[in-house]
């Protein structure tokens, strides 16, 4: 497991830390499987996972596995490296993504993989999984042509 | 229950990043609300409250009241959540003082940032290693470290390109409100940028997260300011003119929350500034309208911000605060509604968010460096940023 797309941010940026409502997104990261917390009460989708549904206050949820698949809801092309660990890993762009299949649960990610004047809002945009570490799977997004 | 007043404001010298060294936060802070007391013609030992807001370690109330010795505390209280709670800590003020708990009460800032700099307020910690390592964290974090996205200014950008994408804003309308800052800024002899602002030196700068360049952003400063808040009743004895808090709210949406940090806000106030119901609330309170605001002192962390509080407490429609800056609304002194006329967060000083309370109580007051003429009420606002947020409404003296 050691794809990782271009640019590939520092490892340290992906030390994350799980809670018991964050952990399975986070396991079925590592197996490139995208899932979204839906609540089994009211069909809410949620994202971050959390212990209730903000909806209906159920606390009895699943995971819902995605498409992958999502639209650029918003985007910013990052050139300054705010922190010394990204310095020469600029210009990148962070991304917010509508998913396919799980309304108004966003995603927060990168566009890779290209460059980043093709990036617009409302691109299409798909899954590619970069296996930071043995232990850490993040999702980023590539456009699709 | 009767109403309160702002009695006295302080402040010490600005700095630049880091040159306040080797003062520090307490002491800072201590200097300003000594300066704060002798305005309003009160004595350290006074004081019996405190009203802070964006909790910090350094700036603690108990640390604060050994250090001054304060005689007998009987209020001190901190509005939960960052920046958004400038203006709304006076608020929290003016409760203690109305409901009797406290008499003279105390909302200061200090800020100091030569180790820890707000402007990437939300990099990861290096020094702990996740569950995956050692330490712990936080999981919703997870969500978005891993993009690269840490610094406000990163967030805001998302923001404001979603604000151009639906409304149609420009970065000249974004230019505007950084032009109009230094303006400002350029009379006032306390202010650390003061050198004139062009568009040609907007539009020349290094972008730094599109659509925000240079001077989109804030600066990053070092210092401390402070107000005296007590009843109504006492500032009519004390030594400068009545400023009456006609009102104050804070807090907003539920599913504002953590804001720009989260990034799951309900897309019809995604490009907002969080305000809108804050706006509400706080006309109700005061009795007012927008239109009856001769003077706004906006918390300009990032110049979008403005347009889009502008936008939110109703001094144009929602997706038409480019254009209400575009055509020199918000210059002093012939726009139809100055704009933090010290020359706010941008260009005066990064005292999050303090300077705009002073300065709107010195609009109040007649005595500003930038007067507008007859100003009778003043709006102060926290930052746009995670809840709660806040605003409050000043009136000068009848």
């Amino acid at each position: 497991m050691t794809d990782r797309p271009t640019p590939a941010l520092p490892e340290m940026l992906a030390v994350i830390n799980p809670d018991h409502f964050s952990e399975p997104f986070w396991a079925k990261a590592r197996a490139h499987v995208l899932v979204c917390q839906q609540c089994t009460a009211c069909g809410t989708h949620r994202m971050p996972p959390s212990p209730i549904c903000f909806a209906c206050q159920s606390s009895s949820y699943d995971w819902d596995t995605l498409p992958g698949t999502g639209t650029i809801f918003t985007f910013t092309v990052t050139r300054h490296a705010f922190v010394p660990y990204l310095k020469g890993l600029t210009p990148y762009v962070v991304a917010v993504i509508d998913l396919d299949g799980a309304p108004g649960a966003r995603l927060v990610s990168n566009i890779v993989n290209g460059p980043e004047q093709n990036v617009s809002i409302g691109a299409r945009v798909r899954v590619v999984w970069d296996d930071v570490t043995d232990m850490v799977t993040t999702p980023k997004f590539d456009i699709i042509p | 229950m009767g109403k309160a007043a702002i009695a006295g404001v302080g402040a010490t010298r600005f700095y630049r990043r880091g040159e306040s060294v080797p003062r520090t936060v307490l002491d800072m802070a201590c200097e300003a609300i000594r300066a704060a007391v002798d305005d309003a013609g009160l004595t350290v030992a006074e004081i019996d409250g405190f009203a802070l807001y964006a909790h910090s370690d350094e700036l603690d109330p108990g640390r604060i009241a050994q250090t001054l010795g304060i005689k007998e505390l009987t209020f001190s209280a901190t509005l939960t959540g960052g920046g958004g709670g400038s203006a709304g800590a006076v608020g929290l003020a003016a409760t203690a003082v109305t409901s009797g708990q406290a008499r003279v009460v105390v909302t200061v800032m200090s800020v100091q940032q030569a180790q820890h700099r707000l402007g990437a307020a939300f990099a990861v910690d290096t020094t702990s290693g996740g569950a995956y390592g050692p330490g712990g964290g936080d999981p919703d974090k997870d969500f978005v470290a891993h993009a690269g996205l840490m610094a406000p200014g990163q967030m805001v950008a998302l923001l404001a390109q979603r604000h151009m994408f639906e409304y149609g804003t420009t970065r000249e309308h974004f230019a505007e409100v950084a032009l109009s800052a230094r303006l400002h800024a350029s009379t006032r002899p306390t202010a650390l940028r003061r050198e004139p602002l062009t568009m040609e030196d907007y539009f020349s700068a290094r972008m730094i997260s599109d659509p925000l360049c240079l001077y989109d952003f804030c600066m990053e400063s070092d210092g401390a300011a402070a107000v005296v808040t007590v009843s109504a009743e006492r500032a009519r004895d004390l030594a400068q003119p009545v400023v009456d808090i006609l009102g104050a709210a804070h807090g907003g949406p539920g599913r504002w929350g953590k804001a720009f940090t989260w990034m799951q806000m309900p897309q019809e106030y995604f490009a907002s500034s969080g305000h809108r119901s804050i706006a509400a609330r706080l006309y109700r309170a005061a009795g007012v309208e927008p239109d009856d605001i001769d003077v706004a002192e906006l918390y300009d962390h990032f110049t979008p911000g403005v347009i889009m509080q502008i936008e939110d407490y109703g001094f144009c429609k929602i997706g038409e605060g480019g254009s209400f800056v575009s055509d020199g609304s918000i210059r002093w002194p012939h726009g139809r509604l100055p704009v933090n006329t010290h020359g706010g967060n941008h260009s005066d000083a990064y005292i999050i968010g303090m300077t705009h309370v002073i300065e709107a109580v010195e609009q109040m007051r007649g005595t500003a460096v930038n007067q507008v003429d007859g100003a009778r009420l003043a709006l102060a606002t926290g930052g746009p940023a995670p809840i709660p947020t806040s605003g409050l409404i000043l009136a000068a003296a009848s």
